[in-house]
């Protein structure tokens, strides 16, 4: 919770004395009170994912079950919020089943409103050091035990793909990285790059699809001073920014054939010439190579040149989609929780029952990418601590299904109502958003807006 | 606690008497029916917020009454209401 969010103070209590009395003297501290007197009501609202509060106030005499009771239900329903129990029972037996149930704290009737209110504060800092841990705890555990992101999966389909990463880490050999688009083939790219003797030289990766041929060539071999309009001075290539390291080129399916020819014969004489220059410039650099196209279809239709086909496919690593590996989905849906949960220092978050099946049953066309979009959709836009099946729903799928092309002639005939600039603001958004594949990151750094104010659009 | 009951709106207090008026007279019908659980709720209640509104003499009679309906005291639990009126009339008489 930030310093400027009013912390959200949630009251159980049936009597209606008490409920005015602390309404009346916390909002006027700056709190945002919330009040219910029955928590069989807080118990369902909080599994629906209607509530969300930073501390709780509960009677400990209430209807249907106990303060005490109600504790120990929200701890098994995984809900950390802290909660204080009031009453008039002056017993060290209620006091210390109340510690044991998992409540943060024990006022006594007559309610002492400086007590009250300093355990409500420290129940607040409470709150926000266990996020922070958990947050913490999360980057540490990350760090500590080497993982890479999204390397994740005990499926044995993935498992033989680590495998082999691992195997061929050691070995100088080129490595060509196929799968369906989000796989997480420079994920593994990456992994084999970071297990290998290279690992403290960089990784470089380039996505040969997404940068125009002249420009690619520019990108991968460097220029001279002058060597064209605009080359205002010297520039080292991938190649050589990648020195002693890996390259990773990503999408190689669509390298036009000019550059094949190109990046065959580096691979062979393991030189590269900037444009622009004589001088050839030996390199050491491991090429990784990856692409979502069927490479053997592209060769016989002699879109891909065989020689080169050879010469990266040394050793080939295929990645499951995620529909072959569907035991990974759950533990690769609990990483991005984490993740996202941290980042966003929203707390610890849990998945409901439903949005479990849910996450389940989803073919993920879009394979781990279109799982991992969809958890930080759900994390940033929902404020309760469960995720439910509902904020797993995708509106903006229908992105890719409908075309967002628009003519300013038809949008302005007399006989249609003029869109207003929000709505085309919200229309350019999805447009982009489906020029980049669904790519969300990319999508908010290329118009200058932040995730949030995406999620927004999208969603208007 | 008193600078807590200085700070309530004095509208609220009244309508703290004015409720606790109305629970008296549900509870003289529940005596009248032997229905001691009404008593027990109210008794419950005051005994734990009534010195929060400043009303601390009302809380002993209302924890003495959570304790006679307890046991289903139907004459001891009479002459509580009655001290239960007594003391809501020293507050504010009718």
């Amino acid at each position: 919770m930030t310093k400027s969010a009013k912390a959200r103070l949630l009251v159980i209590e049936d009597d209606i004395d008490v409920q005015e009395l602390l309404a009346a003297f916390f909002k006027p501290k700056g709190f945002d009170v919330t009040i219910y007197d029955n928590p069989l009501s807080v118990l369902n609202d909080f599994e629906n994912q209607s509530l969300s509060c930073d501390v709780i106030i509960t009677d400990l005499k209430l209807p249907e079950i106990s303060g005490i009771e109600f504790t120990r239900k929200l701890k098994d329903l995984g809900i950390e919020t802290p909660i204080i129990l009031i009453t008039a029972h002056n017993s060290a037996e209620v006091a210390l089943e109340s510690v044991q149930a998992g409540a943060f704290g024990f006022v006594l009737k007559p309610l002492s409103f400086p007590q009250l209110l300093v355990t409500v504060e420290r129940a607040l800092h409470f709150r926000s050091l266990a996020t922070e841990n958990a947050s913490l705890k999360a980057v540490v555990q990350a760090q500590s035990t080497g993982q890479i992101e999204g390397v994740i999966g005990k499926s044995p389909a993935f498992k033989q793909v680590l495998d082999l990463a691992k195997r061929v880490a050691g070995s100088y050999a080129n490595v060509f990285i196929s799968g369906e688009s989000g796989t997480g083939k420079e994920v593994i790219a990456k992994t084999i790059h970071n297990l290998g003797d290279r690992k403290e030289a960089p990784f470089v990766a380039i996505n040969c699809s997404a940068i125009p041929e002249n420009l690619l060539e520019s990108e991968l071999f460097g220029f001279a001073k002058g060597a064209f309009t605009g080359a205002l001075d010297k520039k080292k290539g991938l190649f050589e920014e990648a020195e002693g390291g890996t390259l990773f080129l990503d999408e190689i399916g669509d390298l036009s054939l000019m550059l094949q020819a190109k990046l065959l014969r580096v691979i062979q004489e393991k030189k590269i010439k900037r444009i622009g220059e004589n001088q050839l410039r030996d390199i050491n650099v491991r090429i990784l190579s990856a692409t979502h196209k069927d490479l053997r279809k592209e060769l016989a239709e002699k879109r891909f040149r065989e020689d080169l086909f050879f010469r990266l496919n040394v050793i080939a690593i295929k990645i499951p989609s995620l529909r072959e590996r569907r035991e990974d989905i759950l533990p690769l849906a609990e990483h991005f929780l984490k993740k996202f949960a941290a980042l966003n220092g929203s707390g610890t978050k849990k998945f409901s029952k439903e949005a479990k099946e849910s996450l389940l049953a989803n073919p993920w066309r879009g394979n781990v990418r279109e799982l991992e979009n969809a958890i930080e959709r759900a994390v940033v836009l929902s404020s309760f601590d469960i995720i439910g099946k509902e904020d797993l729903a995708d509106p903006e799928i229908s992105v890719s299904e409908h075309s967002t092309f628009f003519d300013f002639n038809q949008l302005t005939s007399a006989s249609s109502k003029l869109p207003t600039v929000d709505e085309l603001v919200n229309l350019y958004v999805r447009h982009v958003l489906q020029k980049n594949g669904g790519a969300k990151e990319k999508t908010a750094k290329e118009l200058s807006i932040d995730r949030k104010t995406l999620y927004r659009r999208l969603h208007a | 606690m008193s600078s807590a009951v200085d700070e309530l709106p004095s509208e609220m207090r009244e309508r703290y008497l004015l409720r606790r008026r109305e629970d008296l007279s549900k509870c003289l019908d529940a005596l009248g029916a032997l229905d001691f659980t009404q008593l027990s709720k109210v008794g419950h209640q005051v005994r734990g917020n009534a010195a929060s509104f400043g009303f601390e003499r009302l809380a002993p009679v209302g924890e003495e009454l959570e304790q006679a309906a307890a046991v289903g005291d139907r004459e001891r639990s009479m002459f509580l209401l009655n001290q239960f009126e007594a003391v809501l009339n020293e507050y504010r008489p009718l």
